[in-house]
């Protein structure tokens, strides 16, 4: 039992969602109830294979597998490395996080939300595997289509510009994924990541500049979803669009970009080629400006909600130099950084949801409301010091590994500076909206919510501060294997089909 | 218990008191858990004291960040001694006062847990071991004062102080970060003792002024120096107590702290004494003078605290192992005299009403315990003698004289000192002169008296150690004192340290002479500034850099402001051009970037005149559709065109499946943009701008000709892919001919898995974007009435002729489904085709009929289609192959001879349900939008 | 003029055209952009697999399975997904810009939607 489940382990987390939307579209939209058992399934299943992936890779496997049983890299192969194994567990743990949170507020109740809900966390699930470079798009196809139904829950008109913007955007970014993937097809010959990774080294010299263009309109590609300057726009309007719980699940869909610039840096292009170091060059500088610019919006942010989208986009920011930086210290750094702020951001949308607006507020009694009171501003506080890096959080820690990283760096001061200067913006930012969220009224009540989904990502942050020791020791090694490349190429290019089922002969 | 875990707990103590507050509701009880707290914090380090006097230093470590090489460690040294007595010590005497000073209405439990916070955060800077932990706790200390100075959350003045003080110190304790790492990078580890020997690495390193700079910024705000000291005033709106122990005993002596940790690494050099010395001496002047001109009383305290910090950082720069020791000195009597000061000033404020000292005259009558007490502490504060302040600042002086190596300073310093000196005795006076006599109260509120008995007890206490320390300093503050300083200069032991006497008799000595020189100054000037311009009437104060700061944050955000309007104006097509603008740069950049040499070419093909011919008409139709896009309906025609072109085209260059496909989607998605016709306008508004219209145009251009530059040179070059493998497997391992189909369903099953989960969710999303429109209330509903297109009038012939369409289609659709493997089909197209049999049907029979024809719950078929697709995969994970594993067998079949039966047929099935289930999604939706409107 | 070239021109002008029109304030105008252009990238991607006349992927009997004899299906395949997943988007842009229009009573594409 227990090596099947290894053996099929890269898969489950596609399958699973898929047959539990697939079951919640014939169960039929009458009875929610048994939706959402499905759906309760499915997340708990999925929480399960993270929690069993982070094992199995932790004890230094990289599980490769061969879809339908194709040799890669010409059927399309699944790769379960340190790096999919973490974003496997988070992205289980904040599905969790929200199902709870959408049950609660009704939203569950919409229309198709869970077979979109359950699409979203598969689409998510296959980019993080597939090793496969179309493969990939079309995996984004799926957790994009995903996003525009949930963002379209009850559609009003805030919703329906929102997703206007949204979804062209991502169509003109869909078209040029499309153009990027294939122009790599049409230089190299082959669409697997690892086997890319070999054969653009490998190019003549006429064919180099095609690949790196490639590279830089995929790079554009994944910048929009990372919401990386001059591609940011459209984040923080959808997520003010999005109804709070849905926005907290898409606190993971710049997570995607990250994740898929990381690939591109590391595997595709990988550190000291021709095309990485291009690449790069671009990147160390546009990163850190967009730290800069999101600090900025969200220093003049009147809402929570926009400020947490600029937050967001701050730390992708954030990330991006610090895989831009590309050393072992910078990457661990950063993956470190990521938990953090995807479970903060996630967990101050459902706080935003939480925190009625200041009209309200001052109608409500000082003395009744002070425990509520005390435990939103509890939960703001955690989230708000990982948001912007003050210890002794996550965002700190994982910000003072990615400086120490910087600190390699051919350029620490401007690095340095960047990250420091952003940070100060951001405190000064959450500061201002914090004290007059907070302050100049006594109370907040909460919605239908409840404290246990944001209380559970809360406590998420706290454990990743108290058990940092065997996280970083994981990360550090997650950070090494992406450092190797070989590593993937020959796990994944090295991994022998099963001899086939037995087939009658081909007809004459 | 080990001395480490009781070091642990020592730390933890404060910590869990806060968390138990969290549950506590009275404010008796919360005022006692923190007592208690804090009391068994003392009991611990009591436990201690034995071997840290021993000169032993105790140590806790547990490995916390490998990544950084960093171990969650703390030391209990001499000097980590001395300020936690300090953090504890006047920590109870602060719970006990605090308990009486706060208003009945004010929240005492969240008072006390932030409290208990700050004194957990405190005690970490002190504690850390290493310098990561230190900014850790450095940068909580901020916060926690933060809440704490905001206490009172109603009054503005409590929020902007407290905003201020946590930007300033927050940006130091960055400013700290960063001298820290580079700390680390230089010295190869961020443990005290590994930084402390690498005191030659450091100096010597390039990084070295870079790192004292970045580290005296974080010290510097902390411990309100000179420029960074104006928050320290702001902060006093913070509740007395708070500023007793905060601001005069603990927080801010962080910053000298800091400088007495890391003097044996970055002491002991021309930077540092520089830097530090002239900033201590500002400070020391610039507070000084300041603190006359107050009329707050507790704003006096603060420009005095300010002052006496400076003169603590001063003794640091002084750069000798005396001055080190009489600074560690000063340290703890200006917590002591200091936090008794202050709380002399909140009982006198408590009882009062006030705290201006226009109004608060001759309380000697009304409160004379209170008064003699505050007078005891100002003497303290002035240095007068019997009182410990006394001793520090002799000690001071003698420091200033010694001053032997600078030339420049061998007299500056000196005179700044006295000066100082008497500055500090005259405000000092003014304390005592202004509250005590000078003539009878103004307009208080209340009627003066002396406070609660135990209010009283912990100013009492703090006084009698002033004089204790000031009398027999050998005997009480003596073995601390030597401890402290021995661990600050990492000497071996005590008796490693310089001799030095604590008594108060040296003899008559220049340093007296000095002492003697401030008091009758002090005296003096006090008596002049009363003569002459009556102090009660300055109200122009200097030294207000609020202002400043105040308009730099707003110039901040005005340019933020700015940015974020130029970078996020709002319009979708700014957008649009920013993205294709970047793709293009990229690709150009991509091709910059990379040398690039010509290579091996393939030769062209020619083009005959048929293909130029339909290109043409193709590229033609495409610029029509351009050129007259505002009238939609001709546009959707000739767009119609251009896809007959592009199908014309995959069928010239030998891709009948594409051909097919590309033909029904054309159908299906002309049909869509018809029916959605019905609800938008018929045409597109003259848009204005004529420039705008170029710079699209440029941008478009540009677009397309790099797209095609691309295609071009890819064309041209040599290639060899994965294909040919394709091409080999597909009948013998595929079980098809088709070797396109067996891709799909096959060899990248998951893509045409993913695939039909997209078509499946569009027809999901389509149909719950629609659902609940109320097209009778909405404004386009009259037009739609008069211009429904004539493809939706009901005709004769049509619906004849789509009721025997309907099962030719299906016959047809189903033929496709099963001849895709080998030959042009496949599930998806046979899906496309059924779907179009069902949309003829409705255009032909009118709105409404189709839900007539067909009662179906087409999300079921979506959900119904990726079932079967998914079960099929699973099957092959059931007979222990990896997910959608394929095998096929040879039937024998009448019609068609010989079909092999595929399992990927069973996959390609799901494809076809749920093809037929998306698409018909989508078009019922529009579809039912026209019967809402009908019914009305 | 070569076929190679006369692809590339085709490409390009289809490239233009669907750019100009998706830069177009409003969404219909738009959703006609992004038709033009997938038929831009649909043929970019099928040429990945290079020119092919008279070679359609479908294996025959004698003719040996290589590049020489048949047509690159692989780009074949991916054009399919990407018709399909365009497809699909259409329709949801069209659901989308019919709603737009019943809220804004304008199909023009308003400034609110990410501000």
């Amino acid at each position: 039992m227990m090596e099947t489940l290894i053996k099929h382990l890269p898969i489950l987390p596609i399958v699973i969602p898929l047959m539990g939307a697939a079951l919640s579209l014939v169960v039929g939209e009458k009875f929610i109830a048994r939706q959402q058992l499905i759906a309760w399934i499915c997340v708990l299943l999925m929480l399960g294979v993270g929690v069993a992936a982070i094992q199995h890779t932790a004890s230094g496997y990289l599980s490769v597998y061969l879809v339908g049983n194709w040799q890669a890299p010409f059927g399309i192969a699944l790769a379960l490395d340190k790096l999919s194994a973490l974003m496997l567990l988070l992205t289980a743990a904040i599905a969790a996080v929200v199902l709870l949170a959408a049950q609660r507020s009704a939203l569950t109740k919409d229309t198709f939300f869970i077979p979109l809900f359950l699409l979203q966390l598969m689409g998510l699930n296959g980019a993080f595997l597939t090793a496969d470079l179309f493969n990939l798009f079309v995996f984004f196809e799926v957790l994009l289509a995903a996003s525009y139904g949930l963002l379209l829950q009850q559609p009003d008109r805030a919703k329906t510009n929102a997703a206007t913007h949204y979804v062209v955007i991502n169509l003109i970014g869909s078209a040029l994924f499309l153009i990027a993937a294939t122009l790599l097809y049409g230089v190299t010959g082959t669409l697997n990541m690892a086997d890319l990774s070999q054969k653009i080294n490998a190019l003549p010299p006429a064919s180099r500049p095609l690949a790196v263009s490639a590279g830089f309109i995929l790079l554009t590609v994944f910048a929009i979803k990372a919401a990386l300057l001059p591609l940011n726009f459209w984040l923080t309007g959808t997520y003010r669009a999005a109804a709070m719980p849905v926005a907290a699940l898409f606190a993971l869909l710049t997570k995607v970009g990250i994740v898929a610039i990381i690939r591109t840096l590391t595997l595709i292009y990988p550190d000291g080629t021709f095309g990485n170091v291009a690449m790069n060059k671009v990147l160390i500088v546009a990163a850190p400006i967009t730290m800069l610019i999101a600090a900025c919006g969200a220093l003049v942010a009147r809402e929570l909600k926009t400020l947490i989208g600029w937050s967001i986009v701050a730390s992708a920011g954030m990330l991006v130099t610090a895989v831009a930086i590309g050393n072992a210290k910078a990457l661990s750094g950063a993956l470190f950084y990521l938990l953090g702020s995807t479970m903060a951001s996630a967990c101050l949308f459902l706080i935003a949801s939480a925190i009625v607006d200041n009209n309200a507020l001052k109608s409500t009694s000082t003395t009744s409301k002070q425990p509520t009171w005390l435990y939103t501003s509890a939960l703001f506080l955690i989230c708000a010091m990982t948001l912007t890096a003050m210890p002794p959080f996550s965002g700190f820690i994982g910000k003072a590994v990615i400086l120490a990283g910087a600190a390699q760096h051919l350029w620490p001061t401007w690095l340095t500076a960047m990250v420091l200067v952003s940070g100060l913006f951001m405190l000064v930012a959450y500061v201002r909206l914090g004290s007059r969220l907070f302050f100049s009224h006594d109370a907040s009540t909460l919605s239908s919510i409840g404290y246990l989904p944001m209380a559970a990502l809360a406590a998420g942050i706290v454990a990743l501060t108290l058990f940092a020791a065997p996280i970083q020791r994981f990360t550090d090694q997650a950070a090494v294997e992406l450092r190797q490349p070989q590593i993937m190429q020959g796990n994944v290019l090295g991994k022998r089909p099963m001899d086939a089922i037995k087939k009658t002969a081909p007809m004459k | 218990m080990s001395p480490s875990i009781t070091l642990l707990l020592l730390l933890l103590l404060p910590l869990i008191g806060a968390i138990v507050l969290l549950w506590v509701k009275s404010r008796r009880q919360a005022a006692v858990i923190a007592g208690v707290a804090t009391l068994a914090g003392c009991a611990l380090l009591a436990i201690l004291a034995p071997a840290v006097f021993a000169g032993e230093v105790i140590r806790f470590r547990v490995e916390w960040l490998p990544s950084l090489n960093v171990a969650f460690g703390l030391r209990l040294d001499g000097l980590a001694f001395l300020f936690a007595s300090l953090i504890l010590g006047i920590g109870a005497l602060v719970v006990l006062y605090g308990a009486y000073y706060l208003a009945k209405d004010d929240p005492m439990p969240r008072f006390f847990t932030w409290l208990l916070c700050f004194m957990g955060s405190m005690l970490g800077v002190v504690l850390a071991d290493n310098l990561i932990l230190l900014v850790v706790f450095w940068e909580l200390t901020g916060l926690t004062s933060f809440m704490l100075i905001s206490f009172w959350r109603h009054q503005a003045d409590a929020r902007q102080g407290a905003r201020m003080a946590l930007t300033v110190t927050g940006a130091g304790g960055l400013a700290l970060l960063a001298g820290v790492l580079l700390i680390g990078k230089v010295a190869g580890s961020y443990d005290l003792d590994a930084v402390f020997a690498a005191k030659a690495v450091l100096r010597d390193s390039a990084l070295f002024t870079p790192i004292i700079i970045l580290v005296l910024i974080g010290a510097f705000t902390k411990s309100a120096q000179f420029p960074f000291h104006f928050w320290l005033p702001h902060a006093m709106a913070a509740p007395t107590p708070v500023s007793a122990y905060l601001h005069s005993a603990t927080m801010v002596k962080a910053g000298v702290f800091l400088l007495a940790r890391l003097y044996p690494a970055l002491g002991d050099n021309d930077i540092w004494f520089w830097l530090v010395s002239s900033a201590g001496l500002v400070t020391l002047l610039f507070g000084a003078v300041v603190a006359i001109f107050q009329h707050d009383l507790k704003g006096l305290l603060a420009y005095s605290t300010i002052s006496h910090l400076g003169l603590i950082t001063l003794l640091f720069g002084l750069d000798t192992p005396l001055a080190v020791v009489a600074g560690v000195f000063h340290i703890i009597n200006h917590a002591v005299f200091k936090a008794s000061l202050f709380m002399a000033a909140g009982i006198i404020e408590h009882e009062t009403g006030s705290r201006d000292m226009r109004q608060l005259n001759g309380l000697w009558k009304t409160m004379p315990i209170t008064a003699t007490l505050a007078m005891v502490a100002c003497a303290a504060m002035a240095g007068v003698p019997l009182a410990n302040g006394f001793l520090s600042k002799e000690m001071f002086f003698a420091e200033t004289l010694a001053m032997d190596t600078h030339r420049l300073l061998q007299w500056t310093t000196p005179i700044a000192a006295s000066l100082a000196g008497i500055a500090g005795v005259a405000y000092s006076l003014r304390f005592i002169h202004d509250v005590f006599f000078n003539g009878e109260p103004v307009g208080l509120s209340k009627t003066p008296h002396e406070p609660p008995r135990f209010m009283r007890v912990p100013v009492e206490i703090l006084v009698v150690l002033c004089l204790l320390v000031g009398i027999f300093p050998a005997y009480t503050i003596g073995p601390l004192l030597a401890i402290a300083a021995a661990a600050t200069l990492q000497l071996p032991s005590v008796n490693a340290l310089p001799v030095y006497s604590l008594a108060i008799w040296h003899g008559v000595n220049l340093p007296l002479l000095m002492s003697g020189i401030a008091m009758i100054g002090g005296v003096a000037l006090y008596m002049l500034l009363q003569r002459k311009i009556n102090l009660h009437t300055v109200t122009k104060l200097p030294g207000n850099a609020k202002a400043i700061f105040d308009s730099l944050i707003s110039a901040f955000v005005n340019v933020a402001e700015r940015v974020t309007q130029i970078t996020q104006n709002g319009s979708l097509s700014r957008y649009l051009q920013l993205i294709i603008a970047t793709a293009i740069v990229g690709a150009i950049a991509g091709i910059w970037f990379t040398p690039s040499f010509t290579g091996a070419r393939v030769n062209p093909q020619p083009a005959n005149l048929f293909v130029m011919s339909i290109a043409i008409i193709g590229m033609a139709s495409a610029i029509a559709t351009v050129v007259i896009y505002r009238e939609r309906v001709t546009a959707l025609i000739l767009l119609g065109l251009t896809g007959l072109v592009v199908t014309l085209t995959f069928v010239y260059f030998s891709a009948p499946d594409l051909a097919l496909t590309q033909a029904l989607v054309e159908v299906v998605t002309l049909i869509l943009m018809m029916l959605a016709l019905k609800f938008l306008p018929r045409t597109s508004a003259r848009e204005p701008f004529r420039f705008q219209h170029w710079r699209d145009l440029i941008l478009a251009v540009s677009a397309g000709g790099g797209l095609s530059w691309l295609t071009y040179q890819i064309l041209t070059q040599p290639f060899n892919s994965i294909s040919p493998y394709f091409l080999m497997k597909t009948v013998p391992e595929g079980g098809g001919a088709n070797a396109v189909n067996v891709i799909i369903v096959d060899f990248r099953g998951v893509d045409t898995l993913g695939e039909i989960a997209v078509l499946g969710m569009a027809g999901l999303i389509v149909a719950l974007v629609l659902r609940g429109i109320k097209l009778s209330n909405s404004p386009i509903d009259e037009q739609i009435e008069s211009k429904v297109p004539e493809s939706t009038r009901p005709s004769l012939i049509l619906s004849v002729i789509s009721t025997l369409l309907l099962p030719l289609c299906i016959v047809v659709s189903i033929y496709f489904y099963v001849r895709g493997h080998n030959l042009p089909g496949g599930g998806f197209i046979a899906g496309l085709v059924f779907s179009i049999a069902l949309i003829l049907q409705y255009v032909a029979l009118g709105r409404g009929k189709v839900g007539a024809q067909l009662p179906m719950d087409y999300a079921k078929w979506v959900g119904w289609g990726l079932l079967i697709a998914g079960l099929t995969g699973i099957g092959s994970m059931v007979i222990g192959f990896p997910f959608l594993t394929s095998t096929y067998h040879v039937f024998k079949l009448p019609i068609i001879e010989a079909v092999p039966i595929a399992s990927a047929m069973f996959f390609d099935l799901g494809v076809f349900v749920c093809v037929i289930g998306g698409t018909m999604l989508s078009l019922s939706a529009i579809a039912k939008l026209n019967d809402v409107r009908g019914d009305v | 003029m070569s076929l190679e070239l006369l692809v590339a021109l085709g490409v390009g002008v289809l490239t233009t055209c669907g750019v100009y029109l998706v830069l177009r304030a409003r969404l219909f105008d738009v959703v006609l952009g992004l038709t033009l252009l997938s038929y831009a990238v649909n043929i970019f991607i099928f040429f990945m697999g290079r020119i092919a006349i008279a070679k359609a992927p479908i294996i025959k009997s004698g003719v040996p399975a290589s590049l020489a004899n048949y047509a690159d299906p692989l780009p074949q395949a991916l054009v399919l997904t990407a018709i399909v997943i365009s497809f699909g988007m259409t329709a949801v842009l069209l659901a989308i810009a019919v709603r737009a229009h019943i809220e804004n009573g304008d199909d023009k594409v308003s400034n609110e939607g990410s501000q």
